[in-house]
């Protein structure tokens, strides 16, 4: 018996090892719920909690209980609230590593083909992967797995078999993964919300998909001669190529840092639509 | 170490551990205190009763294992927990054997006592040099 622990109500070193596991579970749930910083669930959290002890202290008997045998429900009620964190955690079943292959022209040659196939009135649709896999949410006729060189896109965007309507899937280092990919999305309209509905079809899936997992998804503009750029639920339209250039740079960048420190430090800078230069 | 600290941000997080500890700690307190827990502690042996010219030998403490609700067993005090025989039926000399009883503990009703060792209790009776 731990004597001195006996008015903490600690009777033995079970007591302690269970106090620890409540403990544990309370501080990687309260990790969980700091993620999310609009909402502030930690406060809650923690309201809810101070809630059932003040209940307890001023003997509320009938409050007090109702919390108690509540708990579960109203945890579950965080865990609702919270379900985008939630969805981001576990609808990419698999995280990826890129190899570390020195690429740092990949990004200009394929500005540099969109901007010849923009010019030959060729529309491109294309999404670069972050660190979530996409293989499970495309599907490809086309799968290449190449390094981007610019006679592969030159043949590959003058090709009959090419579908301007559908994607070409690029990996954060520099890989044509496959052409005329479609995202393969099922249950589409339950997860949409009213708001982005008018839009255009690869807008609502790159909107849904880009808010839950990381990627990045740019569309060419032949007829304005810029690109509209997709990134974490948010749309930058008309984006002038040079602009284009240094945001798909910061992303690949990011992801990049992200490997190499395991923090998110650089914040992007998707605050507009415009054709004004990055600061 | 610093590395290993800016790879694992969760390691430098005190202050959520802290409040979490307390919470864990507040919320284990607040569903275990009306559970049943059981202590096992080791209680002193009394004999009353004993003829003036007689003295007594035996075992000094009996081992108990005791259950109750955790607030009343945490209010429990401990120290005046003991065991208390009647011997004043002894008169003579020699070896006897008492039979242990939950009422010789005089504890609380609301108390069970789960088991205690020994269960018999041999004292040697002697006479007063």
């Amino acid at each position: 018996m731990l004597e001195s622990f006996q008015y903490l109500y600690i009777i033995n070193f079970i007591d302690v090892f269970e106090i620890l596991i409540f403990s544990f579970v309370i501080y990687y749930f309260s990790l969980w719920l700091k993620q999310d910083s609009q909402k502030k669930l930690l406060s809650s959290f923690y309201l809810i909690f101070s809630t059932i002890f003040v209940t307890q202290f001023f003997q509320m008997n009938v409050l007090h209980n109702f919390l108690i045998y509540f708990f579960p429900a109203i945890i579950m009620l965080f865990i609702l609230v919270h379900q985008k964190v939630l969805q981001k955690n576990f609808i990419s079943l698999l995280k990826i590593t890129p190899e570390k292959q020195s690429l740092t022209d990949w990004l200009e040659i394929l500005m540099r083909s969109s901007l010849i196939a923009m010019n030959n009135k060729k529309q491109i649709i294309g999404v670069i992967e972050g660190k979530d896999s996409l293989s499970t949410f495309l599907t490809s006729s086309f799968t290449m797995n190449t390094p981007i060189n610019k006679d592969v896109l030159e043949v590959i965007f003058n090709s009959p078999s090419y579908d301007q309507n559908k994607m070409i899937w690029i990996s954060q280092n520099g890989f044509l993964n496959a052409i005329n990919s479609d995202w393969n999305i099922k249950n589409h309209d339950l997860w949409i919300s009213k708001e982005i509905q008018g839009f255009e079809n690869w807008k609502q899936d790159a909107i849904l998909l880009t808010s839950k997992i990381d990627a990045l998804i740019f569309k060419t503009n032949p007829t304005k001669q810029n690109f509209d750029i997709i990134i974490f639920g948010k749309i930058i339209d008309n984006v002038l190529p040079n602009n284009a250039v240094q945001i798909i740079q910061q992303f690949v960048r990011k992801n990049n840092l992200d490997l190499k420190k395991g923090s998110n430090e650089i914040n992007f800078k998707t605050t507009s639509t415009s054709n004004q230069p990055l600061a | 170490m610093k590395l290993i600290l800016k790879q694992h941000p969760h390691l430098i997080n005190h202050s959520l551990k802290v409040v979490s500890l307390i919470f864990g700690y507040l919320f284990w307190a607040i569903l275990a205190q009306n559970q049943n827990a059981q202590i096992n502690i080791n209680i002193p042996i009394y004999f009353y009763g004993l003829k003036n010219n007689l003295e007594i030998e035996s075992q000094e403490n009996l081992k108990v294992k005791i259950e109750g609700r955790r607030s009343d067993l945490c209010k429990l005090d401990l120290k005046q927990l003991a065991a208390h025989f009647d011997i004043s039926h002894i008169d003579n000399v020699g070896e006897y054997k008492i039979d242990v009883q939950k009422a010789d503990l005089f504890l609380h009703k609301k108390f069970k006592l789960i088991e205690y060792s020994p269960q018999i209790i041999t004292i040697q009776i002697k006479e007063k040099k």
